[in-house]
């Protein structure tokens, strides 16, 4: 590789289109890409990113970001309207006179043009988890899908704003009690529930053990952990959390009203008293309102470091690697603290950070992410459907039927239905492979592995044969390919092209073409060509790791 | 060969123990430590067993007749302990403790004794059974049917985790089944991350294609749901799956951290869970595997006796069940609640357990056919605790 072509491959790479003559990188032709080695890289990584900041690489996407540049795309993303789910939601209900909250979901995710917003906000409900395993949470899809919107309207402020929005709002409250939660009554004997002020410490801010800004744990001098919080502290802010009741709601401990409205306050249920945490005093007096705003203050102000380590971690983790080094999350946590927790700001710096972009950066060389199921189908119907304009409308109807998308039995995962409010799987989470492998990888984790039973593999891949079964417009210029003459190896090449943009083994391509070198030619059985191809593709160790190529 | 299974049955998020047994002597003491929450003193069962003449939920018809019938027992006042502990030497900071007494994650790896390890005691109870003698199987003996991995996960076993009995592979007809299952064991994939995506794969292929076979010999009475029904077919299948010990983890159905509406959601939720221990019973009777077996009861820890307006808060000492068929039953393990001791309250009035859970698991480990010193290896904090058997198991 020429001096030059390294020089343009790093500028467009690593940073924006804007560092680079845009007269190279505009009108890319993505056809002749293919054969051009340099090009061709670009696009291998331009696609990794986009698994990144997308639901998923597709053709539209990567040729975007080759085009316009990394950053130019990101901030293009960062600065677009929402796509909400509650107003998708009501078109679908409206249409078919029935509640469904996972069509909207996946017609989102799959479609919505703002990736990158849909893409956070989906971490987002990871990190503040409620969940319609909660009895009283799951027959309320409008309210689930408000809860949806909130995050990706909070991704556009800061990561306290949010916090305030996400402890005042019912779905929260009610899946984690804090609704209608009673100040003490010293003549009945009880005392406020502490399950929100519990979680609020350990999962949703600073977490149970003090870290530094890197996101590793801080030790005492024999080695433990160090409690960011005493028991008398959950206590304490529990109080803070009481007297929540809906808006227009008819009655205290009725669960009637304004499900779409923060709580407010029911006085009478209210603790008024002053309130101490983490040794500071929160002054007798104030409303539930401002109770909480210096509750929350007072928790990221005085626990500042750990919560933007903590944070931070985690969306590196659920959004480019799993195993990021101390820099990387330090990096990320210093613009926590530099922007006031602007969460923009904060994904700006863990998109664009090299660890991210290289691929080649982390401590033992290695990196990428496995992709968590709901990604892993998201991404193979993102690669093989060309993008849609009008989903939501009569004609089409929603992308996908509730029906074909019953998500818990064939995912193990589904959206906003974690099995409690630690989440899909534990954040640290580190499969057998992972230490068994003597001391190298002892401290590497694959949270998303925890997903993937004895049956996910086949259910998953069993779905995506079902979405391939009948010769849709999303399958017709693989036929076309066929029907054009394409070679078994040319038609290989145009598979893996399309869906792993160039990353993926040589022995994937051998296997692929051997395939279908034993399909038939009859063009009347081209549809055992493209499922066959398609499913090896998305059902391959490279499709389902997001994986930095290193430099070709 | 002599096949011995533990089945444990978890109650993720913390049951409420001392809403399911009930002291009958000094009912009214208890009623009004419970205030809103206590049963109705004609609503329970009366077992006759225990110092205190202890009843259970009227929900438990069913588990009362097997603890009558001498193959179940109560197990009381237990939970997570690293040494005994009594409100002053707690106070004076003279215990060490479990950390983070009332947090989920936290009691619960401490529980499953994974706590800052990649195993639980389930699985290092299988490691030291099997020793280096196990030759690896398409599915591990360390098994969970739950999405809940920590317990059952084992240093040199593996774990194999089964949420349904499956569907037949249409996706994958046999030649491309066989080019993904030779992609997932190719070592070109030199990425660890791709491995772990590889090992995801073969597991999947692999399993699937063995329990389909496997489960197709075993007609089940449709009674009991899906994970436990795969753990009954599993425990009959031991001997061709080359199993002589099974831990299997199964999570008990619905929300057991009832910070609101306990009352009618443990009325619910107990009526389906005395019909699914008792079916399970008869159902390994039906497959003849019934001897060998003893399930137990988890949980992260045990709620607040007082109560908030409408649940409970998280809480520590706890009661559990054991049944099976060579449980020695009939008998209460343990003692309920000394309400006039303040040795075992807290300060925030949570009850502080007697006995360790550690007690209980060694006790199983026991009759697998552990021996001291592996029992000492495998829970450090044993030898804290004297004459630690707790004598349910014949010996």
């Amino acid at each position: 590789m020429n001096n030059n072509r390294r020089l343009l491959l790093k500028g467009l790479v690593a940073m924006s289109g804007a560092s680079v003559m845009p007269g190279l990188v505009s009108g890319v032709n993505a056809a002749s890409v293919v054969d051009d080695p340099v090009l061709s890289y670009l696009r291998t990584r331009s696609a990794r990113l986009a698994d990144y900041a997308t639901f998923g690489a597709n053709e539209e996407t990567v040729n975007l970001i080759m085009d316009i540049g990394w950053e130019n795309w990101l901030d293009t993303q960062l600065n677009m309207p929402f796509t909400s789910l509650s107003d998708s939601f009501d078109i679908i209900t409206d249409e078919k006179r029935g509640n469904y909250f996972y069509s909207p979901w996946w017609t989102n995710t799959i479609n919505a043009p703002d990736q990158l917003l849909q893409r956070v906000g989906f971490a987002l409900s990871q990190w503040f988890v409620i969940s319609t395993e909660h009895p009283a949470i799951t027959g309320r899809k409008p309210m689930q899908a408000h809860y949806y919107d909130m995050l990706l309207k909070g991704i556009d402020g800061s990561f306290k704003e949010l916090l305030f929005s996400v402890s005042t709002h019912p779905a929260m409250s009610i899946y984690l009690s804090s609704i209608f939660n009673q100040k003490a009554d010293p003549e009945l004997g009880t005392i406020p529930d502490e399950n929100y002020a519990r979680e609020l410490l350990q999962l949703f801010t600073c977490g149970a053990e003090k870290r530094y800004w890197n996101g590793t744990f801080r030790k005492d001098t024999t080695g433990q952990k160090i409690p960011n919080y005493s028991e008398q502290d959950v206590q304490e802010l529990a109080r803070v959390f009481t007297g929540m009741g809906l808006k227009d709601g008819s009655r205290w401990g009725i669960l009637r009203g304004d499900f779409e409205s923060p709580v407010i306050e029911f006085s009478e249920h209210h603790d008024f008293g002053s309130k101490k945490l983490f040794g500071r005093t929160i002054p007798e007096g104030l409303s539930l309102y401002d109770d909480i705003r210096q509750a929350l203050a007072l928790i990221v102000g005085r626990r500042k470091a750990t919560t933007a380590g903590n944070f931070s971690r985690f969306m590196i983790q659920r959004l480019t690697v799993s195993n990021p080094r101390a820099a990387y999350v330090d990096h990320v946590a210093k613009v926590f603290k530099e922007t006031d927790g602007n969460i923009k700001q904060i994904v700006r710096a863990i998109m664009l950070h090299p660890d991210a972009i290289d691929g080649n950066s982390s401590e033992k060389g290695e990196t990428g992410r496995l992709k968590e199921p709901l990604l892993w189908y998201s991404s193979a119907r993102r690669a093989i459907a060309p993008p849609r304009d009008q989903l939501l409308n009569s004609t089409t109807g929603p992308l996908l039927r509730d029906g074909e998308i019953r998500t818990i039995s064939t995912f193990n995962q589904t959206p906003l239905g974690a099995p409690s409010v630690f989440g899909f799987f534990p954040r640290e989470f580190q499969p057998s492979i992972l230490h068994g492998q003597g001391t190298s990888y002892i401290d590497y984790v694959a949270p998303e592995a925890y997903l993937y039973d004895l049956n996910s593999i086949v259910l998953i891949s069993n779905k995506l044969r079902s979405s391939m079964l009948i010769k849709t417009e999303d399958l017709t210029r693989f036929y076309e390919k066929l029907e054009q003459g394409a070679t078994n190896e040319e038609f290989a090449d145009y598979v893996l092209d399309q869906i792993l943009f160039g990353n993926y083994r040589q022995t994937l391509k051998t296997e692929m073409i051997e395939l279908l070198n034993t399909r038939n030619e009859d063009p009347k059985y081209y549809t055992y060509k493209v499922r066959g191809a398609l499913l090896i593709a998305t059902v391959s160790p490279d499709f389902l790791v997001i994986n930095m190529p290193q430099e070709a | 060969m002599s096949h011995k299974a533990i089945v444990v049955f978890y109650m993720h998020g913390g049951h409420d123990g001392y809403n399911m047994f009930v002291p009958l002597d000094n009912y009214q003491r208890y009623a009004d430590y419970r205030g809103n929450l206590a049963h109705q003193e004609g609503s329970l069962i009366p077992l006759g067993i225990g110092q205190n003449n202890l009843a259970i939920h009227g929900h438990f018809s069913r588990t009362a007749e097997m603890i009558q019938s001498g193959i179940a027992a109560p197990i009381l006042g237990t939970g997570n302990l690293v040494e005994p502990v009594t409100y002053n030497t707690l106070n004076q900071k003279l215990a060490t403790t479990p950390p983070f007494l009332h947090s989920h994650s936290h009691q619960q790896s401490f529980n499953k004794g994974a706590y800052d390890k990649t195993t639980g005691w389930a699985g290092r109870m299988l490691d030291l059974w099997y020793e280096d003698d196990y030759i690896p199987q398409s599915i591990s003996p360390a098994l969970t049917m739950a999405q809940d991995l920590d317990l059952v996960s084992s240093a040199t076993l593996g774990v194999s985790q089964i949420r349904s009995e499956g569907e037949s592979w249409y996706a994958l007809q046999p030649e491309l089944r066989d080019i993904v299952y030779n992609l997932s064991k190719n070592s070109d994939y030199s990425h660890i991350i791709e491995q772990v995506a590889q090992k995801n794969i073969s597991n999947s292929i692999e399993g699937q294609e063995y329990l389909q076979v496997l489960f197709s010999q075993f007609e089940e009475s449709g009674k009991l749901n899906t994970s436990a029904t795969i753990a009954s077919k599993l425990i009959a299948a031991a001997g061709q799956l080359g199993h002589e010990r099974q831990i299997i983890h199964v999570a008990l159905p619905g929300n057991w951290d009832t910070h609101r509406d306990q009352m009618q959601r443990l009325n619910d939720q107990y009526i389906t869970i005395d019909h699914l221990f008792a079916d399970f019973i008869l159902e390994l009777e039906q497959y003849g595997v019934a001897d060998n077996v003893v399930c137990v009861t988890a949980s992260d820890f045990g709620r607040s006796l007082k109560p908030n307006s409408v649940g409970t808060d998280h809480g520590w000492g706890n009661n559990q069940l054991v049944f099976g068929k060579p449980v020695l039953g009939n008998q209460a393990i343990g003692e309920f609640i000394d309400y006039d001791n303040p040795d075992y309250w807290t300060k925030s009035k949570r009850l502080i357990p007697k006995l360790a859970d550690i007690q209980t698991y060694a006790t199983l480990g026991k009759w697998f056919g552990l021996n001291d010193e592996q029992l000492n290896q495998l829970f450090p904090d044993l030898s804290n605790f004297d004459e630690w058997d707790l004598g349910f198991m014949p010996t």
